[in-house]
């Protein structure tokens, strides 16, 4: 057996230890900063393809890098706060120069993550908003995040022109169980029934996910065996498209608020 | 630690393959399968087998893992200080655990999502830890990587079969790909972890039934 030698002795060991972690340590921090802007270029690359399969474009192809890319030009991405101020690019310092609870600094507009906005307080937080335009089609896509049965549940919704009609929907969990609560990422059927529902019903977000849902524009069916799951995307879309109110309505009521975007933007 | 096999080093071999080699590269597919008949491996075995391209990737990964774990800690064998091999063999386990998931984020990055946690539970894989201290830790090199594809391959065969079956009755495709007539309504249940306890109950039903020789005496 690896035989009794002699470092064994108390020394022989700290000393085996110390540099047997060194090498460990060297190889894999190596590796990882080799390797770790390919990884971030790949989470950016599948962001941004989670944004655009939601927007019904079928000049848009998702397989294809480029065609992605191409695509995300032309979005035009800036932030709101739910007291509905906008933020965009020009704003990066703004942005950065409030980091509370240890929130990241952006580098770029597209890396506003909901979960890195989280860690600011309420007031602060910023939500996203990718507005596309390509050959008249215009679409607008939000970030909502909340929970699912195991961990958190996220997801991307296009919105029609009007602001309350969903063009199309984009799920995505952390841990949900496969074949249940993952269905809401996995199942076809269950996100096409989202199509053409309406957000919002008078002042507030009407869209509910029901066991077996009701007549109305306002109804989805759940995913059978996952009602947490299923009442987290309730609960998510209620909460979450409520953050992106005020700033709709601004939208909504007209020139001023697309005034101060065209400004702001170009 | 007395447990460990140690190869019949007496005689030399005329070539690098002989058939001790052949034993060791084969046997952990059938008559000491890992997962069949050791019964080790089971938890990535239950949730990784719900499609065929995750347990694609899962085995090459573990695969790698064992094989490499293998030969570094037989290469190392006589100078790992015998109180705390453990965990040196943890240490290299997870460090090439590692290697397998930033590589994966960076050539994989489909794989990596969907695998997520269950690459780092290749580090809590019994099936490696035992493959070290059962047989790298008192043999050659050469061996010790040969008995780690052996095993390697032993684990991976099976859960790929196993995702077949629950890809194809589960979800009526394979590899993504549809296979099943449209009219065949997918059993929701394969697609489900506990489906895999009773596949892999059914196929060590299947091969002890095939080969009695490994059925248990009483």
């Amino acid at each position: 057996m690896a035989a009794e030698n002699n470092s064994n002795s108390q020394m022989g060991v700290y000393l085996y230890v110390i540099m047997i972690t060194s090498v460990t340590a060297l190889i894999l921090s190596s590796l990882y900063i080799l390797l770790n802007p390919m990884f971030e270029e790949n989470r950016a690359e599948a962001k941004k393809a989670a944004i655009l399969s939601c927007i019904p474009d079928e000049s848009i192809n998702l397989e294809d890098p480029a065609s992605v890319s191409a695509a995300f030009d032309n979005i035009n991405l800036y932030a709101v706060t739910t007291g509905g101020e906008v933020f965009t690019k020009d704003d990066l310092d703004q942005i950065n120069s409030n980091l509370e609870g240890g929130a990241k600094k952006y580098s770029n507009m597209t890396e506003i993550d909901l979960a890195n906005e989280e860690k600011r307080s309420e007031d602060n937080r910023l939500y996203p908003v990718y507005e596309y335009k390509n050959n008249g089609k215009e679409y607008y896509v939000v970030a909502i995040r909340g929970n699912g049965l195991w961990d958190k549940i996220w997801g991307y919704i296009a919105l029609e022109k009007d602001l309350n009609t969903i063009a199309g929907v984009y799920f995505d969990h952390k841990n949900e169980t496969p074949g249940l609560g993952a269905e809401i990422k996995d199942s076809e059927p269950f996100k096409q029934q989202f199509l053409g529902k309406k957000i919002f019903g008078g002042q507030q977000v009407a869209l509910t996910v029901l066991k077996r849902a009701k007549e109305g524009e306002h109804y989805v069916t759940g995913i059978a065996g996952a009602t947490i799951t299923s009442d987290g995307v309730t609960e998510m879309f209620q909460r979450g498209m409520g953050y992106y109110e005020t700033h709709f309505d601004a939208l909504k009521s007209g020139a001023q608020g697309n005034q101060v975007l065209e400004s702001g933007n170009r | 630690m007395a447990e460990t096999t140690v190869v019949d080093q007496s005689k030399e071999k005329s070539g690098l393959i002989g058939k001790e080699e052949i034993k060791l590269l084969k046997d952990p597919l059938h008559s000491n399968n890992p997962i069949t008949i050791q019964v080790l491996g089971i938890c990535s075995a239950l949730a990784v087998t719900g499609s065929v391209y995750k347990s694609l990737v899962m085995a090459v990964a573990l695969i790698f893992v064992c094989a490499m774990s293998s030969l570094i800690i037989s290469l190392l064998r006589n100078s790992i200080p015998n109180s705390i091999r453990l965990i040196v063999q943890l240490l290299v386990i997870a460090g090439l655990v590692q290697i397998v998931e930033i590589t994966l984020g960076a050539f994989a990055y489909t794989a990596y999502v969907e695998l997520s946690v269950f690459i780092g539970l290749i580090i809590t894989n019994c099936i490696v830890m035992g493959r070290l201290e059962a047989f790298a830790m008192g043999n050659r090199p050469w061996q010790a990587l040969l008995d780690g594809i052996g095993n390697g391959i032993g684990y991976g065969w099976i859960l790929v079969a196993m995702a077949v079956v629950r890809e194809l009755f589960g979800k009526g495709t394979f590899m993504g790909w549809a296979v099943m007539p449209e009219a065949y309504v997918a059993n929701n249940l394969m697609v489900l972890p506990a489906s895999s306890l009773f596949v892999i109950g059914i196929f060590i039903w299947i091969q002890r039934a095939w080969d009695p020789a490994l059925v248990d005496k009483s």
